[in-house]
């Protein structure tokens, strides 16, 4: 007897999952609103990396001596500005300035070679719009970073025969915590996959949970002989398969292309496990969200911000890590922080520091949100 | 007398067309108006998403590109004391003194990115004009933060040079700037964000006024009534703007009064701004027009919304970017958009057009999306007579 009712039970969890899965799949809006803002924000990642910190600058050259030469060399190779425009006269320079097709304009004067060697004042001018400080303190590091790199080249002979010694004695002595350096790219992909992760769980199972209001199925399903746990699970299990589907198109798209690929077992199972938490999470929001607001229109807009506003609470397209202390503390109460950073000790740096918090924390969190999701849409389906 | 009858016939015939146009504007908008002051939830999130997107935006900008960095300072004699001056001078560094193991203790918490330990001997070897070797450790998250932190230390360790030992290092930047004053990048941004907010509110009103007529079929009702399709959808845009210009009023003190950024031409900003609600407000009814569901002018408007605002040159000019993507964006309003409320603010060009011209443009966007979405409705009127 206990067998067939726990048979019966399962059997129609199973109805209810293949149901909404089936709706899933045949709605393009749904997959559109799970998957669209997302891509939003990886097309401005990849625009964005393209452009980080390299702004155009002219180098305006006035004098052909060896030392001259040299800083130009080191300028035209610097990776903190691209050299558009190389010219000797001042005039074209600072018109390329004034109609915005540079943003500064790098003046080495006539007699830099002359005054290098009489160890005079030499100053190279750095003609800066200094229309906002991200832009202008990126132009200010890099001049001082390529004067010392000319310094730490100069060691040898002046034009005169004179020895010089490098007069920089500070030398910088670099550890780096991790073994490899990640590109802005790659490492921004992990927030945006736990973005689409929650904005899949959200919409996908709030939607599908609003659906049976909208289409008032809800009354048969609640006239039907099954128990209310069992159409409660069958909503939570549906949402976190479409879920999961999704994470793995990704992941397996990331792992192909080599964006995404944790190094060894325990890291993808890490990372996949990391994965199924973050879905269960979102999914137990959505339930909670489409059982509460009943309309598709209201699911859509109180869940896409939602999940946004967690994005970029838990660092978004910043690093959680460069934010001033009191946003870090925010950020240590938001779950997806937790999630992204689970996610990219494992993929990046096949590590598992903090990984024991972060389960934690993603535990009680997937926990705390499906008891919220079975309380809204047991009292939704009492009243 | 004849011509002079039928012309005053046609005089009043015309008036009495006229005020017929002009009470259908009306009533649609004030119509459109009711209906959305019944949905009070979707009105409040419609106001408060593009409050939150300015919001969550300005977090972005916090950090400033300064990198939290712990400072151990082993020796305190007067040129640490002028290297850590020059550290904190060098706009690049939120520094805080510490003892190693705090150091190390907050760079396990992630609290700061970067230890910088100024060593014992540090004056002494300057002194003697010996090497000294500067610790740093570098929590290498990723490679673009990573960066700024190793060009900011070259330019605090020559800013050092140039005031204890100006003889020695005489190669040194000289810095000269366009504007008086710096402005800070919350400052700049919040300018680019206040067209982002225009932008999202308005596509979300009106495309879900618009879509909503198709969702209970009033527009069968609205397409058959002798009203002229262009009157029906002028009321629309008439009436989401209403709707609209609520949200817009509230970033608006936020900006100005909240955050502090006054603008310089104040006639601009309010000018612009009624006019990027229209051609915003009349796109979202031509997305609502089209898409017919407001569950998918949601995703939809927010989706579209923000790579555009990255691409427009918000953080900066969009010429010194992508070169493809510098000539793409000069196809869509919100790059004049953002010029001009950075002219606005703060008197700044970052176009290669110049604000007259921005400003021609930006009247032309609007025509085009008021003319595109009256096509629109018009063509949904050819639809139902073909049906």
């Amino acid at each position: 007897m206990m067998i067939t009712m726990a048979a019966k039970s399962w059997l129609a969890i199973l109805a209810i999952v293949r149901k909404d899965i089936g709706v899933w799949l045949r709605q393009p809006t749904a997959i559109t609103a799970t998957i669209l803002p997302t891509i939003a924000f990886m097309i401005i990642l990849y625009f964005g990396a393209q452009a980080v910190g390299r702004n155009p600058v002219a180098l305006v050259v006035q004098d052909n001596g060896r030392y001259t030469q040299e800083l130009v060399n080191i300028l035209n190779h610097s990776d903190a500005f691209k050299v558009s425009v190389v010219t000797s006269k001042q005039e074209e320079a600072e018109r390329a300035l004034k109609h915005i097709q540079v943003a500064a304009v790098i003046t080495i004067p006539s007699n830099f070679d002359i005054a290098f060697n009489a160890h005079e004042s030499d100053p190279v001018t750095i003609h800066i719009n200094n229309l906002n400080l991200d832009f202008t303190n990126d132009l200010r590091r890099s001049l001082p970073a390529a004067i010392s790199e000319f310094y730490s080249g100069t060691q040898g002979h002046d034009s005169n025969n004179n020895k010089i010694n490098n007069p920089i004695k500070i030398h910088v002595n670099e550890t780096d915590l991790r073994k490899q350096d990640v590109d802005l790219l790659k490492f921004e992909i992990v927030p945006n996959m736990v973005l689409l992760l929650t904005t899949a769980g959200i919409v996908n199972a709030g939607l599908a949970t609003a659906r049976e209001w909208e289409d008032s199925t809800i009354k048969e399903l609640l006239l039907a002989p099954i128990s209310r746990s069992s159409l409660i699970a069958g909503k939570l299990i549906g949402g976190w398969l479409t879920t999961l589907l999704v994470a793995a198109a990704v992941l397996t798209i990331g792992a192909v292309t080599g964006f995404l690929r944790p190094e060894g077992l325990l890291y993808w199972l890490t990372t996949i496990f990391i994965i199924m938490l973050i879905a269960l999470t979102s999914v137990g929001i959505g339930v909670a969200i489409g059982s509460a607001t009943r309309r598709f229109q209201r699911v859509t807009a109180v869940g896409i911000p939602l999940s946004i506003d967690l994005f970029f609470l838990s660092g978004g397209i910043t690093v959680a890590a460069f934010l001033p202390s009191w946003l870090q503390t925010v950020a240590h109460f938001v779950p997806t922080f937790y999630g992204t950073h689970a996610l990219q000790t494992s993929i990046f740096y096949s590590s598992t520091e903090g990984l024991a918090q972060d389960i934690l924390v993603l535990v009680g969190t997937a926990f705390a949100t499906i008891a919220i999701g079975v309380f809204s849409l047991r009292r939704s389906t009492l009243a | 007398m004849r011509p002079n009858y039928i012309t005053m016939a046609s005089i009043i015939n015309h008036l009495d067309s006229d005020n017929r146009t002009l009470r259908v504007i009306l009533s649609m908008a004030q119509k459109d108006i009711r209906s959305s002051l019944t949905e009070r939830a979707f009105m409040v999130t419609s106001i408060i998403i593009p409050i939150n997107f300015l919001l969550l935006f300005l977090l972005f900008a916090i950090t400033g590109g300064e990198a939290p960095t712990a400072v151990v300072l082993e020796d305190h004699g007067h040129y640490a004391m002028q290297f850590v001056s020059a550290m904190e001078h060098s706009h690049s560094f939120m520094i805080q003194q510490t003892t190693p193991s705090e150091a190390q203790n907050l760079m396990r918490q992630g609290r700061i990115v970067s230890i910088i330990t100024v060593p014992a001997n540090f004056d002494a070897s300057l002194q003697k004009g010996s090497e000294v070797q500067l610790p740093i450790i570098v929590n290498n998250l990723d490679v673009d933060f990573t960066n700024d932190i190793r060009r900011a230390v070259p330019l605090a360790i020559t800013s050092f040079y140039a005031n204890a030992f100006p003889n020695q290092v005489v190669i040194r930047a000289h810095e000269i700037d366009t504007y008086s004053h710096d402005t800070g990048y919350i400052q700049y941004l919040v300018v680019s964000l206040m067209v982002i907010s225009i932008m999202l509110g308005g596509l979300l009103q009106a495309g879900a006024n618009a879509a909503r007529e198709y969702e209970s079929g009033t527009i069968k009702e609205l397409i058959l009534s002798p009203a002229r399709p262009w009157a029906i959808q002028l009321g629309k845009i008439l009436g989401a703007l209403v709707l609209n210009s609520l949200s817009v009023i509230v970033v608006i003190i936020v900006i100005v009064f909240l955050i502090g950024v006054w603008p310089i031409h104040w006639d601009e900003l309010l000018g612009f701004t009624l006019l990027l609600m229209i051609t915003f407000v009349a796109l979202g009814t031509l997305i609502g027009t089209l898409v017919r569901r407001r569950q998918s002018v949601i995703p939809l408007s927010i989706g579209v919304t923000i790579p555009v605002f990255f691409l427009s040159g918000a953080f900066g000019p969009a010429i010194w970017g992508d070169p493809a993507i510098a000539f793409i964006t000069q196809f869509q309003p919100v790059y004049y958009g953002i010029a001009i409320f950075q002219h606005a603010f703060h008197d700044f060009t970052t176009t290669q057009t110049g604000p007259l011209y921005d400003k021609i443009i930006l009247n032309g966007f609007a025509v085009a999306a008021v003319l595109a979405s009256v096509i629109a409705l018009r063509s949904t009127k050819g639809e139902s007579a073909l049906r």
